[in-house]
């Protein structure tokens, strides 16, 4: 395969996984509102459109599976199939189907896709709606599965095509054990006859004389009425005997192979932007090497002011490329809540808001599992069974919102369900239980809340399939750790929870307080901060058994001095000379005493070496302007490590 | 990286930059080195090992700088020339200081020999084989056994601590 073609093919692949993401929103609309002219027109021209693009870069299987399935939507859009849950369900395997293939086919250009099991049930569908509704408008296609059918009887008298598929039926018949290399001559040969059943079909929507060439075809079998009933022993032994065909399928899906650059999508107008401001650069760059020679301060000054605008402009600009809206990763999840409410028989109305949000994109991508943990707990866990609904005078469809929106420079997703809610006591009692607390204690309501994200805790006495393996959670709090977030459980018993996953738009640039602290500098991340003050005389004190304490507004603060935090023997400097920071990201707030304040900038955080990943108080380091590196410190693992006492009041905060 | 010494004993052809420590000459597998530049300006971190001299700005990468005088007990010579020898480890980069750097070794077989088994209350894991050749002596270091194993447990032991 030459350069081009895998280009061709991987330029296909993405916009294909894009499609299926549509497609399926699609069918879950469908699925709400059935028979939704718009929406099956569109899931319509989404599959034709798979299907002409697959078949053009060389996706033969994929093209052949995307025809079949293009069958069978047209048949559900001109409602010769009703468009029901079922016919939903069907739809959305196959798109699952897809996906896994697009995946498949990403790793392993020339990977073999095998969907044949949905094949034989979409026919099945398709015969088996029509033999079920004797309605006019169904017997006009009724012939199709005749002539397949029809073929055993008489294969002399009936096309070439038709006789093949009828040895699929043989093959079945016969009760041997399908080997895989049958598997894949039948997969062929059957997605052969399709292609014929379905130009068959074409031809009957545009034609009305086909009725007659059909049933010439049926040839030397009697009336229609009398194959009817043969067709459906047929087709169901060739369900059956392919039902190994969906464990290939999951093999093909399975190895993940080495992944291709991953690639985002940009608006134009942004690129374009972009472009500008970098162009601007440029020339601002030759003036000021020009400048550099003429000496004159004042329009040198000038330039570098320019230049910043410039660069801050290009910096903001760059890193919204990375920034994706929150709305697919929140499709995916109107999908598990289906599929879960489905297997739990429970009626759930989901609603979404705040879908056009951005967030980075790698931080979008690290938080998918912990969504569909979260939003399938709040389905199994958090909804009640119908019946206790009704007990508690509720509404029998409980309620799961999802929403994203900003507060304070941070992203906020927030999933809301109106359950049963968390018992605080319940957890402490099996937490006992499980070993995971000493016996005999008792944590407070909001602390015990918070056992939820103990590894290995699960209140479901049962493992089913959806849940009771006390690992969701604990996952949940790892990786919302890893983007630096925190989680906050709000939550009433008998009438819902409400989990907030706060999350930092960006993991790349924050803006930072530099500070001093004898001749070293510090960033200190503005979010942490929540102001800073000098301190007036007589506004600390000393205790000795306490520390140093300051008095603000009415409130009496912990106070650290910061060379203390971190090791450093200097000479205690009355509070007055220094600058208090205070610091209100925990439930208890405290005091942090610094030399000085050089300023506000945003940095742009560089990992630390792995030889000090043990360090802990320390978030990375930041270049500043004269170009030596500064720590970023973490104030409240600081205090944490001096005193030994866990600021983060456990019920608050799930993560540091 | 990390893997291409260890045993010194190897073929020849291999190539070893060798640099002084006071008195006392080293060499470290030319493949690990990134390259060398003159002292830098560091940041100190707090809470580390005194042979952790700090973070250094290495053209918008933030590096961590070590001490092998320091880390080694070595008396540093009061040379001109003392540099910093950014090492490309299997995870990381790391710079070294040492007093100077000397030459690029290409040793023969016979010039190499075994560690002598001495009797030392400090562990000398680190060094992988001994080169003699007239009167001079050079030790081939392990960088990655000489510094960060032991260094990682020693930040953590203080945050432990």
């Amino acid at each position: 395969m030459d350069d081009f073609e895998l280009e061709l093919k991987q330029g296909f692949l993405e916009e294909a996984a894009q499609l299926l993401t549509d497609v399926e929103q699609c069918f879950l609309t469908l699925e709400q509102s059935p028979g939704d002219p718009a929406t099956l027109d569109k899931i319509f021209r989404l599959a034709h459109n798979l299907k002409g693009s697959s078949k053009a870069v060389g996706f033969e299987d994929m093209g052949v599976f995307a025809h079949k399935f293009e069958s069978f939507l047209l048949k559900v859009k001109n409602k010769e199939i009703p468009c029901t849950s079922p016919i939903v369900s069907l739809c959305l395997q196959c798109n699952d189907f897809f996906v896994k293939s697009v995946e498949a086919l990403k790793a392993d250009p020339g990977a073999k896709l095998d969907g044949e099991a949905l094949v034989q049930e979409m026919n099945a569908f398709m015969n088996g709606e029509k033999s079920a509704e004797a309605s006019a408008s169904a017997t006009a296609d009724t012939p199709m599965p005749e002539a397949a059918a029809s073929s055993e009887q008489a294969p002399a008298s009936t096309p070439e095509i038709f006789s093949e598929a009828g040895g699929i039926a043989a093959v079945d018949a016969t009760g041997e054990g399908p080997k895989p290399e049958e598997i894949m001559a039948l997969n062929g040969l059957s997605t052969a006859a399709s292609e014929q059943n379905l130009e068959a079909q074409i031809a009957q929507e545009t034609n009305k004389q086909v009725e007659a060439a059909v049933n010439s075809a049926a040839g030397a079998s009697a009336t229609s009425s009398n194959v009817v009933p043969m067709v459906a022993p047929a087709a169901s032994p060739v369900a059956v005997e392919n039902k190994p065909a969906p464990t290939a399928e999951k093999k093909v899906g399975g190895p993940a192979g080495p992944q291709a650059d991953e690639s985002i999508r940009v608006s134009l107008s942004r690129l374009e932007r972009l472009v500008n401001f970098v162009g601007e650069m440029v020339i601002l760059q030759t003036v000021l090497q020009q400048q550099t020679y003429s000496g004159n301060m004042m329009s040198l000054r000038k330039t570098v002011h320019q230049l910043g605008k410039v660069t801050k402009e290009v910096q903001d600009l760059s890193m919204g490329l990375r920034m994706v809206p929150v709305k697919q990763t929140f499709q995916k999840m109107q999908r598990i809540v289906r599929d879960t409410a489905s297997t739990l028989n429970k009626k759930i109305i989901f609603n979404m808001s705040g879908e056009e949000t951005e967030l980075d994109k790698t931080v979008l991508e690290n938080l998918g599992d912990p969504l569909v943990h979260m939003i399938r707990n709040a389905v199994d866990h958090g909804i009640e069974s119908a019946e206790l609904r009704k007990e508690r005078g509720k509404p029998e469809a409980g309620t799961v919102n999802l929403s994203a929106y900003h507060r304070s420079g941070k992203l906020v997703i927030e999933i809301k369900d109106d359950g049963g809610g968390i018992d605080g006591k319940k957890l402490n009692a099996k937490a006992i239980e499980k070993g995971i607390l000493k016996p005999g204690t008792v944590l407070p309501e909001k602390e015990a809340v918070h056992l939820i994200f103990a590894a290995g805790f699960s209140t479901k006495t049962e493992v089913t399939e959806v849940s009771g393996r006390g690992v969701g959670m604990d996952v949940v709090r790892k990786n919302i750790e890893k983007l630096q977030g925190e989680v906050i459980i709000d939550t009433v018993v008998g009438q819902g929870t409400t989990f907030q996953i706060i999350l930092p738009l960006t993991l790349a640039i924050i803006d930072g307080m530099i500070v001093r602290v004898d001749q070293d500098r510090f960033v200190l991340p503005l979010s942490h901060m929540h102001e800073s003050l000098r301190p007036a005389t007589g506004d600390v004190k000393k205790a000795t058994n306490m520390g140093e304490i300051l008095f603000l507004r009415g409130e009496n603060l912990p106070l650290f001095r910061l060379s203390a935090l971190i090791g450093k023997k200097s000479e205690v400097k009355p509070a007055t000379d220094c600058i208090a920071i205070i610091v209100r990201t925990q439930a208890t707030p405290f005091a942090v005493l610094v030399d000085d304040i050089i300023g506000q900038h945003q940095v742009v955080i560089k990992k630390l070496g792995g030889e000090l990943s043990a360090l802990r108080g320390y978030s990375g380091s930041a270049i500043l302007g004269d170009g030596k590196p500064a720590l970023i410190l973490e104030l409240p693992d600081l205090v944490q490590r001096k005193t030994g006492v866990n600021t983060n009041d456990s019920s608050r905060r799930a993560t540091a | 990286m990390t893997e291409i010494n260890s045993n010194v004993t190897a073929k020849t052809g291999d190539r070893f930059l060798s640099f002084s420590l006071g008195n006392e000459e080293y060499a470290i597998p030319l493949l690990s080195v990134k390259e060398v530049i003159a002292m830098p300006e560091f940041t100190a971190v707090p809470q580390t090992p005194p042979h952790f001299l700090g973070i250094m700005n290495l053209r918008g990468q933030v590096i961590s700088v070590m001490d092998l005088r320091v880390k080694f007990g070595i008396k540093p010579a009061t040379s001109q020339e003392t540099s910093v020898i950014i090492c490309d480890l299997k995870s990381m980069a790391i710079g070294v200081v040492v007093d100077s750097i000397n030459s690029v070794l290409s040793p023969e077989v016979e010039d190499l020999s075994p560690k002598p088994e001495i009797q030392s209350s400090k562990s000398t894991e680190y060094i992988t084989g001994v080169y003699r050749k007239d009167k001079r002596m050079v030790l081939f270091l392990d960088i990655a056994k000489s510094l960060s194993v032991e260094d990682k447990l020693a930040v953590g032991m203080k945050q432990a601590a």
